[in-house]
């Protein structure tokens, strides 16, 4: 937090008091990482700049989709192509049209500290042109390397508003900066976001992750891609030893060689797909409970003259935790249907209904196999009586041998 | 002001990808363009096997075909050519939309496809072109209609390397996997020869509905249509690629969105879905009942029974899959009931 107050754009005040809440989807994420990939790359010049779209409802701002930006470099000052800007938006508002989607901020790659002086030029062009309460999405680069990032993903959503000036060390950098801005300056504050999907994102993302599909059909082009020193995403490997059902479950999608279906195979990656959030929830819980556990002694008993010693060893309580914990157990009980009785019958039923469905089911394979067996009894059948006929008539049976001879 | 613009670009500068396993996402304009001049899919129909869809532009795609709803929606596919792989590096939506199997590119998407590439190309990190189409399908599963075996095509005709790519967005939602598909049609005088087919589909003789790669099955009200131009186009090896980025992205993700997988009910949602698929079989039975009596009596006719058992053993298939997916909804209630339901006493004790 030290770094974040040295830097002049980021507001004092540390947490959000518009209410403003972002939700972001992970589209979006990816929209820029492909982005960074494909500059890095094709070693395009210029800075990763693009445009974020979404809806505002309330209080509330979702960012579902992402484009690119051209922009134009002068005077050291980097700008929005604003035709191009204009023309493309309009581009993408004609796609997004239900629900309508309208600009809501913009992306670029950040370092951990905030924003820096020299993107004020596009986030005024946005502010004054397109959308007065505009988001900053930084993306933190040196960050997402890191493999022990936790489970924060590298970015940081910034909101901007005009805030008084204060009586503060100004650096030379700032005075600069404050020749054509009115007396009231731009400041950036951290904005909460949380995650959100929709089914069918969910579902590809899912897909995407997982690397399900017929990777394995490429296996032997990509193997023949690699001899001639040519490169090829690994993307094959690294399914291996994700997920070991679903490189058999390609497998069974083109050969009948494997006994399980590609039905079961989806049941198994359902099944496995269930059991790894129950995991999750669980590691979740112990994580919580185990908070508990190590807070000082006297907030457990409830025993308030130890309060003052307490030792270095246990976490410092934080009552915003505490309270939500709080919060938590006591919104449990919402968690179950008040009408349990119709919710069981509601149940019952349903589970009935799919029961049947495998009944049925069972009988059509049934009557499928029925058929199979009817078929070779046929033509046992019919052999043996052919085989009869020759017993019964034994000189037949010579002829016939006499005749192959 | 100087400094902080050096850092910016320095910045942009970091290093978040590997060269050697992200290769796909590089690009060379004079080397497509050599790739280009030589058109080895000229003299081979077959020659195009694989085609590698990058994340953004699968999800693209699949929310795009989503939204849609019960209207087909299309747009077009941004990438290159490798070898025998079609590249699919970025997927845009056109304002268009069908309905039923009657996709087909208007005037004003023509505008608003030139305008898009031209944008793309003016910003500058996008300058593939255009190497194919897709359109949604909701319901009825992955295979082209007869208008689409025409636009692909005159679309091979002329813009080829030209792919066209169809998504089901309701058996997606529904079976919890991307359906997805990928076509190429034949020059028109081309004759099919079904040993050589690719996809391992059993191409059949006599235009009676055949059961194509991916195993779905066709709903008996577009089954005509199906079965009339299955003969005309071969389907193509669809996978997909991210980078290292992606990736790592991805993992973080995944601590984000394990809630939804637990609280979804695929049950509910995909109520409409089951009952109409439930409704097809259903008829489909009834057909089947009708053509082995019909067999019954005729008894000397050996093809028309062989003919009934492929079809009882696609409807044995078609069942299992329902049931399967009931199954796993019904699953997913009881595993989300086992856990919450529980808790009012606890809670309460």
């Amino acid at each position: 937090m030290e770094l974040a107050t040295e830097n002049p754009l980021l507001s004092t005040q540390k947490a959000s008091d518009s209410g403003l809440q972002a939700i972001l989807h992970p589209l979006v994420l990816l929209t820029i990482s492909d982005y960074i990939t494909r500059h890095t790359l094709r070693q395009q010049p210029g800075p990763i700049v693009g445009a974020l779209i979404g809806q505002q409802n309330g209080r509330e701002v979702t960012i579902e989709h992402a484009f690119e930006c051209a922009t134009k470099t002068n005077d050291d000052k980097v700008t929005l192509d604003a035709d191009w800007f204009g023309q493309r938006l309009g581009q993408m508002k004609t796609i997004h049209s239900s629900p309508q989607l309208d600009l809501v901020g913009w992306y670029t790659l950040l370092p951990r500290t905030g924003p820096t002086p020299s993107l004020l030029p596009i986030h005024n062009y946005i502010l004054s042109e397109h959308n007065e309460s505009s988001l900053l999405l930084g993306f933190h680069p040196e960050e997402s390397v890191k493999h022990d990032a936790g489970s924060r993903l590298p970015l940081t959503i910034y909101e901007s508003n005009y805030e008084a000036e204060e009586p503060k060390n100004e650096q030379g950098e700032d005075k600069e900066m404050r020749d054509g801005e009115p007396p009231l300056r731009l400041r950036f504050r951290e904005l909460p976001y949380s995650v959100e999907t929709g089914e069918a994102e969910m579902i590809s993302m899912d897909f995407v992750a997982r690397g399900a599909g017929n990777a394995t059909a490429v296996e032997p082009r990509e193997q023949k891609k690699m001899m001639p020193g040519n490169i090829d995403d690994p993307k094959g490997k690294r399914k291996m030893d994700f997920l070991d059902s679903t490189a058999a479950d390609s497998d069974a999608a083109d050969g009948e060689v494997h006994v399980l279906s590609r039905e079961d195979e989806e049941m198994i990656a359902a099944l496995s797909a269930k059991a790894n959030s129950v995991k999750m929830l669980q590691s979740r819980i112990n994580l919580l409970a185990t908070y508990l556990e190590r807070l000082p002694p006297s907030y457990l008993t409830g025993d308030d003259t130890t309060m003052a010693t307490g030792d270095a060893e246990p976490t410092v309580p934080s009552f915003t935790i505490l309270r939500s914990i709080q919060a938590l157990v006591n919104r449990l009980s919402l968690v179950v249907p008040s009408a349990t009785e119709a919710y069981e019958q509601e149940m019952l039923s349903e589970a009935n209904d799919v029961h049947l469905m495998e009944l049925l089911n069972d009988v059509l394979q049934s009557a499928t196999d029925v058929r199979g067996i009817g078929k070779k009894y046929n033509i046992v059948e019919t052999s043996r009586a052919q085989n009869k006929k020759y017993v019964d008539d034994p000189n037949k049976i010579l002829g016939s041998r006499f005749a192959e001879i | 002001m100087e400094v902080a613009m050096k850092s910016w670009e320095f910045e942009n500068d970091v290093k978040l990808v590997d060269p050697t396993r992200d290769a796909l996402y590089n690009y060379s304009q004079e080397r497509q363009k050599e790739a280009n001049e030589l058109r080895p899919w000229r003299s081979d129909p077959h020659h195009f096997k694989h085609v590698r869809i990058s994340a953004v532009a699968l999800i693209k795609m699949v929310m795009h075909a989503r939204s849609g709803g019960e209207i087909e929606v299309m747009g077009l596919m941004q990438g290159y050519t490798d070898g025998d792989t079609i590249v699919v590096t970025d997927a845009f939506g056109l304002p268009v939309e069908g309905t039923e199997t009657r996709v087909n590119a208007q005037d004003d998407a023509n505008e608003y496809m030139i305008q898009y590439l031209q944008l793309s190309r003016d910003q500058g990190s996008r300058e593939e072109n255009v190497v194919g189409w897709y359109h949604s399908h909701p319901g009825y599963g992955c295979w082209l209609s007869g208008i689409d075996v025409g636009t692909e095509q005159m679309q091979q005709k002329f813009n080829d390397p030209f792919v066209g790519v169809v998504i089901d967005p309701d058996r997606t939602i529904s079976a919890g996997r991307v359906e997805i598909g990928a076509f190429r049609t034949f020059p028109e005088n081309y004759e099919a020869i079904p040993s050589k087919n690719l996809s391992g589909s059993t191409t059949t003789s006599g235009g009676d509905i055949d059961s194509s790669a991916m195993t779905t099955s066709v709903p008996l009200a577009k089954a005509e249509d199906f079965g009339a131009h299955a003969s005309k186009y071969y389907s193509l090896e669809v996978s997909h690629f991210k980078s290292t980025l992606d990736t790592h992205l991805l993992d973080l993700l995944w601590s984000k969105y394990w809630v939804q997988t637990l609280s979804q009910s695929p049950l509910l949602t995909n109520r409409d879905y089951s009952n109409k698929q439930m409704l097809d079989l259903s008829s489909k039975v009834r057909q089947t009942t009708i053509s082995l009596q019909y067999g019954n009596r005729g008894a000397g006719l050996f093809q028309g029974t062989k003919k009934v058992d492929a079809e009882m053993e696609k409807l044995a298939q078609t069942s299992h899959s329902v049931t399967m997916k009931e199954k796993q909804g019904l699953m997913a209630s009881e595993v989300k009931a086992k856990i919450f339901n529980g808790l009012s006493s606890i809670a309460s004790a």
